[in-house]
């Protein structure tokens, strides 16, 4: 590139192309770890759909704590091997969003184990709490993620993989929640990863 | 509004370039630059020099590991010029 004098519109269009450009960047820097975290949940899922059904030990389900270890892991990884891409407000915001949502879910997901160990009438099912709750949590990082990244169709996907799957949680037999859960990284995370990341 | 009257500095193709990368990001490296330029590492320190001497960035020389490693950052300042620069186009362009 040269340092030649420009017409208005060739300075405009300058400014244009390289805000656009980084935009691109920026939203398709957003996809490996849409898809890295949907490949850990759905792995996750079905490792302890297989464990628990064929042991009959629903002890499995503390399986779902590895997810943070194996993806934070695999994360750092990722992040060696990726091409660089400065911050800016949006991945600054994506990231955040998807690491309060981890932090969330562990939580929750802890303390509604210590409030069902604490109250043994408590005859609710603790996993389809915990279920319906990430869920919920899941569908709202990813709407954040799309308001952000300016992908409505995000958005919409994210609110109704949360609602759809919430209410499908509710129906079917404990046994098969991780199938869900295994569902919800698909659609939620892996699906779009793999569409932003080839745009 | 005349086309001459337009900010010198930013009234240049790498200049122009460098500023419009800076403002979507934080900070940016020498080597993101000189990839989304297509600029040759001469002519890109000499502009970035032009930049930083007005006070439009701000250039910070740090290490990664053992590498040298050039930041440059939009200032407040470049911001400003930066806005001041497309709203003149806007009036030269009548949009």
């Amino acid at each position: 590139m040269e340092t030649k004098e420009m017409t208005p519109s060739e300075s405009l269009h300058i400014i244009s192309s390289y805000i656009n450009e980084s935009r691109k960047d920026f939203v398709k820097a957003n996809g490996a770890p849409m898809i890295l975290w949907g490949c850990v949940l759905m792995s996750v899922s079905l490792l302890v759909f297989v464990l628990w059904h064929y042991t009959g030990n629903p002890a499995w389900n503390f399986g779902w704590f590895a997810i943070p270890v194996i993806g934070g892991i695999l994360s750092l990884i990722i992040v060696k091997h990726e091409k660089h891409i400065p911050k800016n407000i949006v991945n600054t915001v994506v990231g955040w969003t998807w690491g309060i949502f981890g932090i969330v879910s562990v939580i929750f997901a802890i303390a509604v184990l210590a409030i069902s160990f604490r109250s043994p009438e408590w005859t609710v099912s603790h996993n389809d709490i915990i279920s319906v709750g990430i869920l919920l949590l899941l569908g709202f990082a990813e709407a954040v993620t799309g308001a952000v990244l300016g992908k409505k169709w995000i958005i919409v996907l994210g609110i109704a993989v949360s609602l759809v799957l919430s209410l499908v949680v509710t129906v079917i037999c404990a046994e098969f929640m991780p199938i869900i859960m295994a569902a919800a990284g698909f659609l939620s995370l892996f699906l779009p990863g793999i569409i932003i990341r080839s745009k | 509004m005349e086309i001459n009257k337009l900010d010198p500095i930013l009234h240049s193709e790498l200049r122009l370039a460098v500023m419009s990368v800076l403002i979507s990001v934080d900070e940016a490296d020498f080597t993101y630059l000189k990839e989304k330029t297509g600029a040759t590492s001469g002519n890109l320190s000499v502009q970035i020099d032009k930049l930083s001497s007005v006070g439009y960035i701000a250039v910070e020389k740090t290490f990664a590991g053992k590498m040298p490693r050039t930041v440059c950052r939009m200032t407040d300042q470049g911001r400003r010029a930066f806005e001041n620069y497309v709203e003149a186009l806007k009036k030269l362009l009548h949009l």
